[in-house]
């Protein structure tokens, strides 16, 4: 009776998953971002042709795309580049595990939120710059210390998410899992945590930006390599402001395109629901 | 030997510190491919009764037994059926039929070849590979229902399974389920508010005082099977509805 116009529903459904207009999709969500970006640049050339600023104070978007080019082709970014991205990837390897673990320790446990929140949100509120010296002091300044500082940063939102996220499963889901005997662990791996993904994934969004941030801060703290040093160094001692600024763009296409390897992986594991 | 035999379930629950006497000295027997339906007031504690049967929920005192062994928990013998179909949004159609099979060590091809046989069963097999929000409510249930028999229970339990469904499909999804028990051989307790679908589907129709919920009378529904909606079992139909009415009645001014 009901059925006709949902089968119809069903098929629709089925080409919005294989993506029937998935190119036109795509230039309407990159057009908009182009035409931001052209703005960007066309005011950034304006406020310095009309301040005349020198290079060393504030480059023109031409400068530093010259200099962004020949920093990657004379291999002055590249080394910096790599060790920044293994900073960032370990770190959030190992502050993600951690926070997936805590976070669902949290969710379980009534006892474990009580005693343990009050810290993880005392250790979240103390600035990652405060504490990136101390961690540096201890551990020195080679990847042990930047992955530790890297990780800190990013658990908190990943634990947070995941906590929510299992706090949140539908109950009667829950009680479905028990009336077809699923053990503790089918529970968690087969409803609990397929259920949050999509709680526990955002959470992986915010995390793998501020674990870009925590990288850099961590760079600060000391050694010689890395995007942070470079910053560092193209103020300093090299005094080729350029190529901070080049540094800086490198940052920021890092951690966009972290970002979105985020977003795509989660687009492959969360079907929309719309 | 009986399908199920419940002596003197009572169960309580203690809801914001008060006693809530639910259940009080529940007896009932099922036969072996036998089709009873509960009937009673709301919240007399038919669905109450259902988890008990089903070992979801422990009773406080008495004892449940399914063809001579006693239900401490959960079983693969006993499907549930719920009143909303709970399908897992993340799974497609054939994932969600599978579940109870995979939670249970079956290797992929075995569960997903019985999970095939059991949605050709429910008239679903064209949407094996359709996720849940794709589906209709009566379709949804008939997934629900599906998943309930990939374990091939031998009592099937349903909670209002149909009272969420239009007056028609549901009437469908009632003439389906017989159809289903005629080619599976299940027994099958069922918990409905409708009257008319009760002396439709059952053999017998069990009436539950308010509560907390006994069982005050058993009306036998003498209509030969198969069953068919309207025909000339109808006069037994309305003999059974009348009898049922009438004790329902008793109970609600008593």
């Amino acid at each position: 009776m009901n059925d006709a116009p949902s089968r119809q529903r069903a098929d629709e459904g089925r080409e919005a998953l294989t993506g029937g207009s998935g190119r036109r999709r795509a230039v309407r969500t990159i057009a908009p971002v182009l035409l931001a970006g052209a703005v960007f640049v066309m005011v950034w050339a304006a406020i310095v042709a009309v301040g005349d600023y020198p290079t060393y104070i504030l480059p023109g978007p031409l400068v530093v795309a010259d200099r962004f080019v020949s920093g990657w082709t004379d291999g002055t970014i590249a080394p910096h580049f790599w060790m920044t991205l293994g900073e960032v990837l370990l770190g959030l390897a190992v502050g993600g595990t951690a926070g997936l673990l805590v976070g669902v320790l949290l969710a379980r446990s009534q006892a474990a939120a009580r005693m343990l929140s009050p810290y993880i949100v005392a250790a979240q509120a103390t600035p990652i710059l405060a504490l990136a010296p101390l961690i540096a002091l201890w551990f020195g300044t080679g990847l042990a210390s930047r992955v530790l500082i890297c990780a800190l940063i990013c658990f908190f939102p990943i634990a947070v998410g995941t906590m929510v996220g299992i706090r949140s499963v539908d109950p009667k889901l829950i009680e479905l899992g028990r009336s077809f005997r699923a053990s503790r662990w089918q529970r968690l791996t087969r409803i609990e945590i397929p259920s949050a993904l999509p709680q526990i994934l955002g959470s992986f969004r915010i995390g793998v930006t501020l674990a870009v941030v925590g990288a850099i801060v961590a760079e600060w703290a000391g050694g010689d390599s890395g995007l942070g040093v470079l910053i560092n160094l193209a103020r300093g001692s090299m005094f080729d402001i350029p190529l901070m600024f080049a540094t800086l763009l490198t940052i920021a296409i890092l951690g966009v395109t972290l970002y979105l390897i985020v977003v795509s992986i989660e687009r492959r594991l969360v079907r929309s629901r719309d | 030997m009986d399908a199920i035999e419940l002596h003197g379930i009572k169960r309580s629950f203690d809801i914001a510190g008060a006693r809530l006497e639910v259940l009080d000295g529940v007896d009932l027997r099922v036969s072996e491919r036998e089709i009873v339906s509960i009937v009673g007031p709301n919240g007399c504690g038919k669905s109450t009764l259902l988890r008990v049967i089903s070992g979801l929920l422990p009773a406080d005192s008495g004892s449940v037994l399914a063809f001579d062994s006693t239900v401490a928990g959960p079983e693969p013998r006993i499907g549930l059926v719920f009143q909303e179909p709970r399908l897992l949004p993340w799974r497609d159609v054939l994932g969600n039929v599978a579940f109870p099979l995979e939670l249970g060590g079956v290797d992929r091809s075995t569960r997903e070849q019985r999970a095939q046989e059991v949605l050709r069963l429910t008239g679903m097999e064209g949407f094996a590979a359709a996720y849940p929000d794709q589906l209709s409510g009566g379709m949804a249930q008939r997934v629900a229902l599906a998943r309930a028999l990939a374990p091939e229970p031998d009592i099937l339990l349903l909670d209002e399974p149909f009272s969420a469904l239009d007056a028609m499909t549901r009437e469908r999804l009632d003439m389906e389920l017989l159809s289903l028990w005629g080619m599976t051989g299940t027994t099958i307790v069922l918990v409905t508010h409708s009257i008319s679908e009760a002396v439709l589907l059952s053999d017998r129709v069990v009436v539950m005082s308010a509560r907390p919920g006994r069982v005050v009378d058993e009306v036998p529904v003498d209509a030969p099977r198969p069953r068919s909606l309207g025909g000339p079992a109808a006069t037994a139909y309305g003999d059974a509805s009348d009898r049922v009415r009438s004790v329902l009645g008793a109970t609600a001014t008593a």
